[in-house]
Parts: structure tokens; C-alpha cells; sequence
């Protein structure tokens, strides 16, 4: 049988093929994409501060007319994922937080990720200078990020409904400062409303944990470390009291049980919209009750986390916040991102971020002069009478990041503890806590005995401060000293 | 010798497009199945964090790990726990609601196939905080509905408790792809020949011996293929689950793929090559299941055969 003469089926399609082909094949190769010049690629997750980077980059472009900045927003999850798999495949962003990355930066400095800032005289700047410390900023003695975000907060300021709380009889202007004072609020809130009176996030461990830490601290704990003696601190008491605090208000029915299963994000949905008068979070509430609960903002009062009792006056204790934006090794346009991130280190940003109302800024005393609200700003003014510095191994000794870096998860951990309290899986969390500090300090001697057979100059001494004293900022001078 | 190739060379020449068009389909394959599969078993022989290039030789210590690990063989028992409840009751289920909406009599028909396959084309992730939302203790439909049946006197925390947060993920997974089960079972009710259950019928069979008699047996086969699929597919409750309960509490829902991906990606120095050997002995243990249920099928054709 003769074929047809002209264009078959199977010959259009076998020409299309053919023809793709090339295109894919080029597609394909590296380089495919050309990169225009002047692009700068941006990596975070900070929403709130957003609007505020844009203008900013406006700017930056006006300045400098072959710079554009392109910039992906992730969330810290994502991020913490992407990274390393963009780093490792040779195509990072040339600007990026390390979100959720908790890592030593001295550790990822070793691997090669970040390039050092052009404008080294920044350590002279007077903003700076007190923030900037060796193994954390500077690496090889030049500065490489600079901690846009501060360490003075916490993620358990007490959040209520002034009016449920003034029902309760407390002055909603002051709210519950201890322990008894918010159990006995809750529990009248609970009699007049009928409905539960504290949403806690227990879904997520992470949050918890630190929440719980923040309360043992503020009960007089020196931290998770006791840092006078190098030991891990959960075995103390003020550990065990502040969960078993919370655990009272499980107890009283005053907690609400969906706690347990809610992150923070349905919690404070749930707490806006009345279904409890107090829900425990940071002072980014502020930041996200103004767009998303504008109604609800006006009735909210916020107080610092409760402590044992009206003489106790705890402090929280955190290292130096590491850097916030950090530039990659492989950026190819590196002089004009570290041009960008000068703009990124003025007082005027830092007010910037402070009106974003998320974490606060290094300074605290940019505060005032910001957009944020009278909220956030009693919020990080509770955070400048109560937070303090730590103490930083890597700081005093470079060589602990190497054990830091190695140190992996124990379970259960702090979080999963008390959620475990919780749950009723955990009976005795006092012994489990006592526990947990156990191994953590086997675990860290061990690797300490690892570290050390390699060559590195490490001991358990690295993780004691003599001269740390309880409510003191530890500084640079007590470094040199 | 030549007389031989030249027919195969021939063959190959004849079907040279179909192979080039098949070309795309099986690079994809080998770049994200086969390049992955071989990369994990690569990994789990490695310490490795994945912040680096840089990964330590360390041999089995992976695995030594893991048949010591408490949460490792907790989750690998929360998992084929899972399996082992949520698929015989959603092949059963299904095939119970296949039968009734295969009968021409049922009114609104289609509406309820309709109905029944809305959850499975949901996003797993929306169905997960959708629930969690529907079984808050607080005000949640089940709890009040709970509450007005009066069969409790408490809020009911199902996803808050450990002993009932998995078999709620259970009860929730199989509500969410029950619809696809019952299009396989229905594909599967029209393999039957009318004539031949109408012969039943003739003889004096009751329906439930009709069924028992008749179809049954006639779907066995059917119910190898559907039960394997369900198998499969109850290996895969990461993103159900994640937004459920996250592994919780205190890791009593936490399966196979949640401690993977706790391990690879979630831990404060992430362990690739760990999660890589949870996932590669797991991987071999669904193999074995997986080889089982073929040879089951085997005999099963040979008997039929025979």
C-alpha cells in the first residue's frame, strides 16, 4: 500500500519532537538563564518588616541604577530547608537570613557561607560597637553581619481583654503580675464567662519549651545553663514550679483544652474573636492584632510574664543575637549588596523595624522615636527592665562552636516535657527535667572529649563564667576581662 | 548470528519515535525517583547535617542508631498501626458504599458519588487545619454535638490526647479517601456480568448470599490490587498528619515520614544521613509488603487457574 503523500500524523508529530529537542537541550544546559547585571537576590521571612524593605530597596535602586533587588519571602521552615540546598547547589541568594538555622554562625563561616561586609569601620560605629563580638559577627577579624534584631525579649508577655480582666478585679492597666494573681483572675474570668479564661500554644514544643523557660527564669533561674557553674539548669526548681503552674491552670479548668492541638496563629485568632482573655505570646501580637484584629486591638492589655510572687524580680537571660542579614560567598555582586546593607545599619532602620512591631531591634532605645504602637511599645518596655545578656562560650572560645555544632537533640526535650506534663504522659516532669539537664550535660562532655581529641583547645571550663552575676548584662568588658 | 539482530535492529529502527517520545518520561523518572532512591541509601551511609558538601564515611552507625532508637521504632509501629486499622476499614467501608451506590434504586445517586469524592480532591493540609478546627475541644461541632448526645460531660480533646490522637488522624484519613476507594470498587462492580447474578437470583439466592456466592469471589482480585493501593497510599499521611497533630503529643501520632522528616530537617543540627537510613529501612520493609502481596497474587491467579 502506497503512504499518502504530504504531512501524516506520525510525521508532524515526529518533526515537533525534533524540533524541541534543541530547545530543551539548551534550556538544560548551565547558565541558561543570564543574570542581569545589578540584580541583588534577598531571602527572608520577615512579613511585617516588608513595606518598610521595600521602600528602602526603592531607594537603593534610585541610588544606584543597574541595582534591583529581587526578593523571595519564605517561611522560616521553607527557609530553613531552601538554604542550605541553594547554598549547596551554587545558587545562593546574595542577601539571606538564616532562618531557623540554629547552627553556630562560626560553624557556617567555617563551611564558607557568608562573605565578609565591605565597610569594615562599622565596628567603630557607636551603634554597633557594644553588639558586635567575635565568633558571632566578626570571624578571621572582620565583621560579617551585624545583629539588626536584638536578643532582649521574650515570647511570654501576659495578653488579656482589659475588660474581661477589670470583671475579674484586676486594674487592667497593670494585669496579673504573679503567678496567684493570674490563677485567681482565671478562674473568676472562667465563673462569670463560662468559657475557658488562658489559651496557651502547647501544639508546637518549641515555643512551649522556651515559654515554660521564660517563667522558670523569671522565677530566678539563671537561664539553661547556670552559667556560675557551667551546668544545665532544667533540674532546678523554678523549672518544675513554672510548669507546674501552668499545669494549675489545666487543673482549675481554666485552660483551654484545645491548647494543646492550636499553634499561635489559631490561638490568637480564637483569643481575638472571645473564646479566652488571656493568650500568652510575644510582642509581635502587637504587630498582628493592628492589620488582622483592628477591632479587638483597643480592649487588649498586655503585662510581663507572672512571676512566683510580687518580691521576685527575675530576669530573662539570651546570648548576643547572632547576624541578621547575611551575604552569601557566592554572591557576584558583592560590593553592591554590602553598599545595600549599609543602608540596613542606621538608627533610621532600626526605628524602621521597631514600626514593624515583630522581634525588637538591638537597640531598644530607638523605640520611642518609632511608628509602633503603645502596645509594642510597653512591650519592649517591659523587655528592657527584665531581659539581660548571657554569657556566649563561642565568644570567650571559638573552638565551643565546633561542640556546639555537634550537639544534637535530646528527647524528650524541654518542650516535648511539657507537653508530655500535659498530655498526662508524663507524670513525674520534675524527674524528667532532672533528667533531660543530666544528659544534656553527658552529651556535652562527651563531645567536649571528642572535640578535644581532634586538636581543638576545648574544655567544660569554656561554659563557666565566675564573673557572671544574676541580672547583669554580660559585655564585651567582662570578655576581656 | 546476523539473521537474528537484524529483525531486533529492525524492530528498534521501526519504533525509534516511540522510543524518543518515551525518552522525556523516563529522564524525569530516573532524575527524581531513581537519582533520589539511590542518593538516600548513598546518604544514610554518611554523617551529614546538610549545611555542607562534607559528610563523614560512618558505615551501618546509621542503623546501628536506629535499632536502638525508642521514637524511631515507636513511629515505625504508630505507622504500620495506621496501616493495619485504616485499610481494611476503608476497603470494607467502601466497598459497602459502593454497592449502595451502584444499585440503580438509590435516589440522588450521583449527588452522593459526588459528595463522597469532594474530600479526596481537597489539599491534604487544608482537610488537616480544617479538622483541627471541627474537633476543637471548645465549641468544635464534634464537641457539641458530643455534648447535646450527652455522651460526654467534658470538652473532648481527641487530637490533645495521646490515646486517641492517632485513631482520630485514622478516622479522619480514611473520611478524606474513602471516594477514591469506592471509584475503584464501583470500576470494580461493573466487571461483574449482570447475567450471571441474575442467574443467582433465578435460583432462589438471597442477596446477602448472592453477594456472598457470587460477587465476592468474582472481586477477589479486584480486592488484591485495591487493598495494595490503599496500602500504598496509607504510607503517605505526612501533610494530613503534620497539620493535625505534628508527630503529638508527646509522639504518639508521629509515623515514619514525620520522624524523617523531624530528623532530616526539623532537629536544631539536622541528621540527613539518619533520616536517610529510617527511610531506606523502611523503604526495605515496605518492599518485603510489597512482595508478599505479588505473590500472594501469584498463587492466588494459580489456584484460579488450576
Amino acid at each position: 500500500m502506497d503512504r499518502a503523500p504530504g504531512w501524516s500524523r506520525r510525521r508532524f508529530l515526529a518533526a515537533s519532537g525534533a524540533a524541541a529537542l534543541p530547545v530543551i537541550a539548551s534550556a538544560c544546559g548551565g547558565g541558561g538563564y543570564a543574570r542581569p547585571q545589578g540584580l541583588i537576590r534577598w531571602w527572608d521571612e520577615f512579613a511585617p518588616l516588608h513595606d518598610l524593605h521595600e521602600k528602602m530597596w526603592s531607594a537603593f535602586s534610585s541610588r544606584h541604577s543597574d541595582a534591583r533587588v529581587d526578593y523571595t519571602q519564605f517561611d522560616p521552615v521553607t527557609l530553613a530547608t531552601s538554604l542550605p540546598l541553594a547554598i549547596r547547589s551554587g545558587e545562593a541568594p546574595d542577601i539571606f537570613h538564616p532562618a531557623g538555622i540554629t547552627v553556630p554562625s562560626r560553624a557556617l563561616w567555617q563551611l564558607g557561607w557568608f562573605a565578609p561586609l565591605e565597610n569594615q569601620q562599622i565596628r567603630n560605629d557607636p551603634l554597633w560597637k557594644p553588639n558586635l563580638f567575635p565568633g558571632v559577627h566578626i570571624f578571621g577579624g572582620k565583621v560579617y553581619s551585624l545583629p539588626v534584631l536584638g536578643s532582649r525579649w521574650y515570647s511570654s508577655l501576659t495578653w488579656f481583654d482589659r475588660n474581661l480582666m477589670a470583671d475579674a478585679g484586676v486594674d487592667p492597666d497593670r494585669g496579673p503580675r504573679t503567678w496567684d494573681e493570674m490563677r485567681t483572675a482565671a478562674r473568676r474570668i472562667k465563673k462569670k464567662s463560662g468559657k475557658p479564661a488562658v489559651i496557651l500554644n502547647l501544639k508546637y514544643t518549641d515555643r512551649i519549651g522556651t515559654q515554660v523557660e521564660d517563667y522558670a527564669q523569671l522565677a530566678g533561674a539563671p537561664g539553661s545553663i547556670d552559667w556560675r557553674t557551667g551546668e544545665y539548669a532544667y533540674g532546678r526548681d523554678e523549672f518544675g514550679d513554672a510548669l507546674e503552674f501552668l499545669l494549675s491552670l489545666q487543673k482549675d479548668g481554666t485552660l483551654d483544652p484545645a491548647s494543646s492541638s492550636q499553634d499561635a496563629r489559631t490561638g490568637r485568632a480564637l483569643w481575638a474573636a472571645g473564646q479566652a482573655a488571656i493568650f500568652v505570646d510575644g510582642c509581635w501580637n502587637a504587630g498582628v492584632l493592628k492589620p488582622s484584629f483592628p477591632k479587638f486591638l483597643p480592649k487588649v492589655g498586655v503585662a510581663p510574664a507572672p512571676t512566683p510572687d510580687a518580691t521576685t524580680a527575675g530576669h530573662t537571660y539570651a546570648s548576643p543575637s547572632a547576624g541578621t542579614f547575611w551575604i552569601s560567598s557566592q554572591s557576584a555582586v558583592r560590593d553592591l549588596a554590602s553598599t545595600l546593607l549599609t543602608d540596613f545599619s542606621t538608627r533610621h532602620y532600626l526605628a524602621g523595624v521597631a514600626g514593624g512591631m515583630d522581634q525588637p531591634p538591638v537597640d531598644l532605645s530607638v523605640v520611642p522615636d518609632s511608628q509602633a504602637i503603645p502596645l509594642y511599645r510597653q512591650a519592649v518596655e517591659i523587655f528592657g527592665k527584665a531581659c539581660r545578656i548571657a554569657p556566649e562560650p563561642v565568644i570567650a572560645n571559638p573552638e565551643t562552636s565546633q561542640v556546639l555544632s555537634k550537639m544534637l537533640d535530646l528527647h524528650p526535650n524541654m518542650g516535648e516535657i511539657v507537653q508530655g506534663a500535659f498530655s498526662g504522659d508524663i507524670s513525674d516532669y520534675r524527674k524528667a527535667l532532672r533528667d533531660y539537664a543530666g544528659k544534656l550535660q553527658s552529651e556535652r562532655e562527651r563531645l567536649v572529649k571528642s572535640v578535644r581529641a581532634t586538636g581543638a583547645d576545648v574544655s567544660d571550663r569554656d561554659w563557666v563564667f565566675p564573673d557572671w552575676k544574676p541580672g547583669i548584662d554580660y559585655t564585651a568588658e567582662n570578655y576581656a576581662s | 548470528m546476523r539473521a537474528e539482530t537484524a529483525p531486533a535492529r529492525d524492530a528498534f529502527l521501526r519504533d525509534r519515535w516511540i522510543y524518543l517520545f518515551l525518552l522525556p518520561s523516563v529522564g524525569f523518572f530516573a532524575l527524581y525517583t531513581v537519582w533520589p532512591l539511590i542518593a538516600t541509601i548513598r546518604y544514610s551511609f554518611y554523617d551529614w547535617s546538610g549545611y555542607g558538601a562534607n559528610a563523614t564515611f560512618i558505615g551501618l552507625a546509621n542503623y546501628r542508631e536506629l535499632l536502638s532508637d525508642p521514637l524511631f521504632w515507636n513511629a515505625y509501629g504508630n505507622t504500620w498501626l495506621f496501616v493495619v486499622i485504616t485499610v481494611p476499614t476503608r476497603v470494607f467501608l467502601a466497598l459497602l458504599l459502593a454497592i449502595a451506590l451502584n444499585s440503580p434504586r438509590l435516589p440522588f445517586r450521583n449527588l452522593l458519588r459526588t459528595a463522597f469524592f469532594i474530600p479526596v480532591v481537597t489539599t491534604a493540609a487544608i482537610v488537616g487545619l480544617v479538622m483541627t478546627l471541627i474537633l476543637q475541644p471548645t465549641g468544635g461541632p464534634v464537641d457539641l454535638l458530643a455534648h447535646k448526645l450527652g455522651l460526654v460531660d467534658s470538652p473532648v480533646n481527641l487530637l490533645g490526647h495521646s490515646s486517641t490522637a492517632l485513631l482520630t488522624t485514622m478516622g479522619v484519613w480514611v473520611w478524606k479517601w474513602m471516594g477514591v476507594t469506592i471509584v475503584y470498587w464501583l470500576a470494580a462492580l461493573q466487571t461483574i456480568p449482570p447475567d450471571v447474578r441474575e442467574a443467582a437470583r433465578l435460583d432462589g439466592c438471597g442477596r446477602i448470599q448472592e453477594f456472598r456466592t457470587v460477587t465476592l469471589p468474582l472481586l477477589v482480585p479486584f480486592t488484591l490490587i485495591i487493598t495494595l493501593i490503599t496500602i500504598l497510599d496509607a504510607l503517605n499521611i505526612f501533610d494530613l498528619l503534620q497539620t493535625l497533630t505534628g508527630g503529638g503529643p508527646a509522639f504518639s501520632s508521629e509515623v515514619i515520614e514525620v520522624f524523617i522528616y523531624r530528623n532530616a530537617f526539623a532537629e536544631t543540627i539536622p541528621r540527613q544521613g539518619y533520616a536517610s537510613a529510617a527511610a531506606v529501612f523502611f523503604g526495605l520493609t515496605c518492599l518485603i509488603v510489597g512482595v508478599v502481596l505479588q505473590v500472594a497474587r501469584v498463587i492466588h491467579s494459580r489456584v484460579q487457574a488450576s
